[in-house]
């Protein structure tokens, strides 16, 4: 009961990340569905850095179990060296209660499903044992206590050792307290660098198993505010289980939730409210990808389908999620970003698009998939798109599958997915004896030579230069994924692909030229902008045309130079680039001369001091200097998205009476201070009508 | 708000058409707008007595010719916002600080009293009269509650003890409602398990932002010689 009620007083009351909670999944969410090539080596500091803080955040709120006298942790972990995973939080908790029993049951159940938790605990007061040396002295003098024995340096003490006297609350607070910020800044860092720089990466990729991954870490921080995330538990359960009452791919998490509410009598902070707070956060990160889905009002269809991966029982015992766990078929124009093929879907006239995992033995399910959308109206033309990162040997079934559905798939794609990579699939591949790399470079040979198999067999009856690029792309952003030594065995060599590019980016030419001279990844600046410009070509339905209209952007500036960086930085990943950038300086203090020279990636920068005070002056000053047809004024202190000028110069491009084009202002995700919260709050309820009503009679 | 309310004056311009995407509208503001260059030129530029507000005083000008103002919500823009209480309040100063100026420039010799129901999303009422100066107030319970607290005292400092409870009643009726107003959209807006300290400061807030917005129009109104007090003030 003591261990109830500590916990029932949260010492995270008033922590700041307690309340800026939501807005950290939002950002993570954000981050998640932005993320284009990720590797784990490069999240490596930063996860290490949230572990080692969770840690000693785990071990301050094990210490402030009245019966705890002292905990210790694997130093390794506490200087931040362990990798991120299951078995990292590793701890020895010196207990003066003689019931070890129960409360090693008692912190399993807080923790023991998040980290592998050894209960290493003695009865100190029996034993008179007060540290760790102690009691290994004593458990080597007495046989009778068999606990797993480490050695004394490689444990460090966290908390306790001078146990005659507790810590006071206060104290403790006040040590959690900048733990948690510290937590909140890394975990800022991490979604940073998860993210590229803030504001400014433009492309989309909403990887599932990237979700799995950091979806353990989410758990953990649940862990870490379990309870101070959900006062109201019951309440959390019902709105999650409303939230998915219409997704057809969440039945079996529904029923659990359902269960859960049943048992009313649910202990506080037992397994299943730490399972069902982990359920809430990968809920809302779910909700996202749902929304997606539901943004266009489509309805998701559930289809099985048999994962050849598993064995007979599994697929007895668990009906499969075919959207999640292996195959989707989408609509036409549904946006789901992170598949590239969506993207220009659009430009391929073909009505469905189906996604698969390339391990699926679909011996029925695109017949089924095919019929359902072909009832619902006209005939419509199906498009496959096969994930075959996983196992290249089945891929023959996948594909004699096909052959089985008699049905006349006209356009099949293979298309490799470096970002599709995940453990349970390195795991099995362990398991076979095969190095990743290795198989990843046999697994693109063998993509390749079945795309040019394909092409010869003329069973494709469409393939554009585009998805050469595309997959050209993609070999890219393996070849940035890893080694340099990896260049040498790939078969889409680095030169091919700047062979391809300079086919298509003719303006980038000299970059790719230069990048085949160095022909190393040394040049990373230049890398990135070629990818941009191929990204931005692939993302493009139509191909770039010379538009008739020129834009130049005018930024009026005022003393504010890590915004107008921000800015710019936003300016230089659109979609449709500016003709013209004009730095319109109208500060007193600090000019950005030298800043403004020295970003690189946008064309045709130019610097304008305005010496008079005043925005209307500014702006005047930018209009007589641009030299383009239209201006576009932004402010120094909001960035742009991807987009922006694309949709600003749509309306000018569709009517020629249209004078002046305006866009959406959104306030910046508030970072915990209450007056930005209250911005963000007044903006999104004069956005959102159905407060209209309670808002007239407030005015 | 000001720029709605001139822009009644131009029946049949407004919502050319109900697109989700674009829709014609009447004010665009100044961190992310694009203009033709030479709609610019033609209009003659930004007006330079305007500190701030000039984009709506643009958005008006190019409003009474023939070019139309869209707005494409597809050209989304992240905006900082202000991040102290002294920036808050400079800022929606600096927004109702140039209104007297847009007004008189636009609306001579006009007293104007705009009743505004949101529901209906427009004007309920506007009355029109020859009058010596430009006079404007836009109704909102905040006002009223206020500027009813201030009759009564004015009324209780020559004596007039039942004029003034009258006042007072009146006010508090108001002020009531704005308050119960005010609860209700945090209960809306918010969920559940929100925390009431941070009510209270939105409240708080509000409470300032629109003090500044009347400080800033009274402030404007001694520099450019017309009153407009409005404590309505959307943000855009």
């Amino acid at each position: 009961m003591l261990l109830l009620k500590h916990f029932r007083s949260d010492p995270f009351k008033h922590s700041e990340v307690r309340q800026s909670f939501p807005h950290l999944i939002k950002k993570y969410c954000r981050c998640l569905v932005q993320k284009t090539t990720l590797s784990f080596s490069s999240l490596q500091p930063s996860l290490a850095w949230i572990y080692r803080i969770a840690s000693q955040l785990i071990a301050w709120r094990l210490k402030s179990i009245p019966s705890v006298r002292s905990v210790y942790i694997i130093r390794g972990i506490a200087k931040g060296e362990g990798i991120p995973g299951l078995s990292d939080l590793d701890f020895i908790v010196l207990v003066e209660e003689t019931d070890t029993d129960q409360i090693v049951r008692r912190i399993r159940h807080c923790y023991g499903t998040f980290c592998l938790f050894i209960p290493f605990l003695a009865p100190v007061r029996e034993l008179g044992i007060y540290t760790l040396p102690e009691l290994i002295r004593r458990t080597r003098e007495n046989s009778a206590y068999a606990y797993r024995c480490a050695e004394a340096n490689t444990w460090k003490l966290l908390a306790g050792e001078d146990l005659t006297k507790r810590l006071p609350s206060r104290d403790a607070k006040s040590l959690i307290l900048p733990l948690m910020k510290e937590l909140d800044i890394w975990w800022a860092y991490l979604t940073s660098s998860l993210w590229g720089s803030p504001h400014s990466n433009p492309q989309y990729v909403c990887n599932y198993q990237l979700f799995k991954s950091i979806g353990e870490m989410c758990r953990a921080l649940c862990f870490l505010l379990d309870g101070t995330l959900l006062p109201n538990r019951m309440s959390a359960i019902s709105r999650v289980s409303a939230l998915y009452s219409d997704n057809p791919w969440c039945t079996s998490m529904i029923e659990e939730l359902d269960s859960l509410k049943k048992n009313r009598f649910l202990k506080p902070y037992s397994e299943e409210s730490i399972l069902q707070g982990a359920l809430c956060i990968l809920s809302l990160i779910d909700r996202q990808i749902y929304n997606l889905f539901d943004s266009k009002n489509y309805s998701i269809t559930q289809f099985d389908c048999i994962n050849s991966n598993r064995s007979s029982s599994e697929i007895e015992s668990s009906n499969l999620l075919a959207g999640v766990q292996g195959m989707s078929a989408l609509s036409r124009d549904l946006f789901m970003p992170g598949y590239d093929t969506t993207s220009n879907f659009k430009a391929t006239g073909f009505d469905i698009v189906l996604h698969m995992d390339a391990d699926i033995n679909m011996f029925d399910s695109l017949r089924q998939v095919h019929t359902h959308f072909t009832s619902q109206g006209e005939k419509k033309r199906p498009y496959l798109h096969l994930n075959t990162i996983a196992l290249p040997l089945s891929q023959e079934g996948c594909s004699q599958g096909i052959k089985w559905q008699h049905i006349d798939v006209e356009w099949f794609c293979l298309v490799d997915q470096p970002d599709h990579w995940h453990w349970g699939t390195r795991r099995y591949l362990r398991r076979q004896n095969i190095g990743t790399p290795i198989l990843l470079r046999a697994h693109i040979q063998e993509c390749h030579s079945k795309l040019t198999t394909i092409l010869s067999q003329g069973k494709i009856r469409y393939f554009s230069p585009k998805d050469s690029l595309r997959f050209f792309w993609n070999a890219t952003k393996l070849f940035l994924m890893n080694d340099a030594a990896f260049n040498k065995a790939m078969p889409v060599s680095l030169s091919a692909i700047a062979g391809a590019l300079a086919h298509k980016i003719p303006e980038h030419r000299h970059l790719i030229e230069e990048l085949h001279r160095s022909n190393s990844k040394d040049d990373l600046p230049n890398i990135q902008l070629l990818l941009a410009a191929g990204f931005r070509l692939l993302t493009n339905s139509q191909p770039p045309q010379p538009s008739s209209l020129t834009i130049s952007v005018v930024i009026v500036t005022c003393d504010r130079r890590e915004m107008l960086a921000r800015c710019l930085n936003s300016l230089r990943y659109q979609s449709r680039m500016p003709d013209e950038v004009l730095v319109v300086d109208n500060g007193k203090k600090y000019f950005v001369k030298d800043l403004v020279l020295s970003v690189s990636g946008i064309p045709n920068i130019r610097y304008i001091r305005e010496p008079r005070s005043g925005i209307p002056f500014a702006r005047n000053t930018g209009t007589r200097e641009a030299r383009c047809d239209i201006v576009a004024f932004i402010d120094d202190d909001c960035s742009a998205s991807h987009e922006w000028l694309q949709a600003l110069e749509a309306p000018f491009l569709a009517d020629p009476n249209v004078g002046v084009v305006g866009g959406r202002n959104i306030s910046m995700q508030p970072e915990g201070n209450d007056i930005e919260r209250y911005y963000h709050w007044l903006v999104s309820s004069t956005e959102q009508p159905q407060h209209h009503c309670s808002k007239e009679i407030l005015l | 708000m000001i720029v709605q309310s001139l822009a009644d004056y131009k029946i049949g311009y407004l919502a050319k058409e109900a697109d989700s995407q674009s829709v014609a509208t009447f004010f665009l503001a100044g961190a992310n707008v694009a203009f033709r260059k030479n709609v610019l030129e033609e209009i003659g530029n930004y007006d330079l007595e305007c500190k701030t507000g000039e984009d709506a005083e643009v958005c008006i000008r190019v409003g009474k010719t023939n070019w139309e103002l869209y707005r494409n919500i597809s050209a989304r823009v992240k905006h900082q916002d202000p991040s102290s209480l002294q920036q808050l309040f400079r800022q929606w100063y600096g927004y109702s600080y140039c209104h007297p100026y847009i007004y008189k420039k636009h609306a001579k010799n006009v007293l104007e009293i705009l009743v505004l129901d949101r529901s209906s999303n427009g004007m309920k009422s506007c009355w029109e009269r020859r009058f010596p100066f430009t006079f404007v107030i836009i109704r909102s319970h905040f006002l009223s509650a206020h500027i009813g607290a201030c009759f009564c005292g004015l009324a209780w400092s020559f004596g007039l003890g039942f004029t003034s409870l009258c006042f007072a009643f009146l006010a508090s009726l108001s002020l009531a409602r704005y308050l119960k107003a005010q609860w209700e959209t945090f209960q809306n807006s918010l969920s559940a398990p929100a925390i009431f300290r941070l009510k209270i400061k939105f409240m708080l807030y509000g409470y300032i932002r629109r003090i500044a917005l009347l400080t800033g129009g009274l402030h404007g109104s001694l520099h450019f010689g017309a009153l407009v007090l409005n404590a309505d003030h959307d943000y855009q």
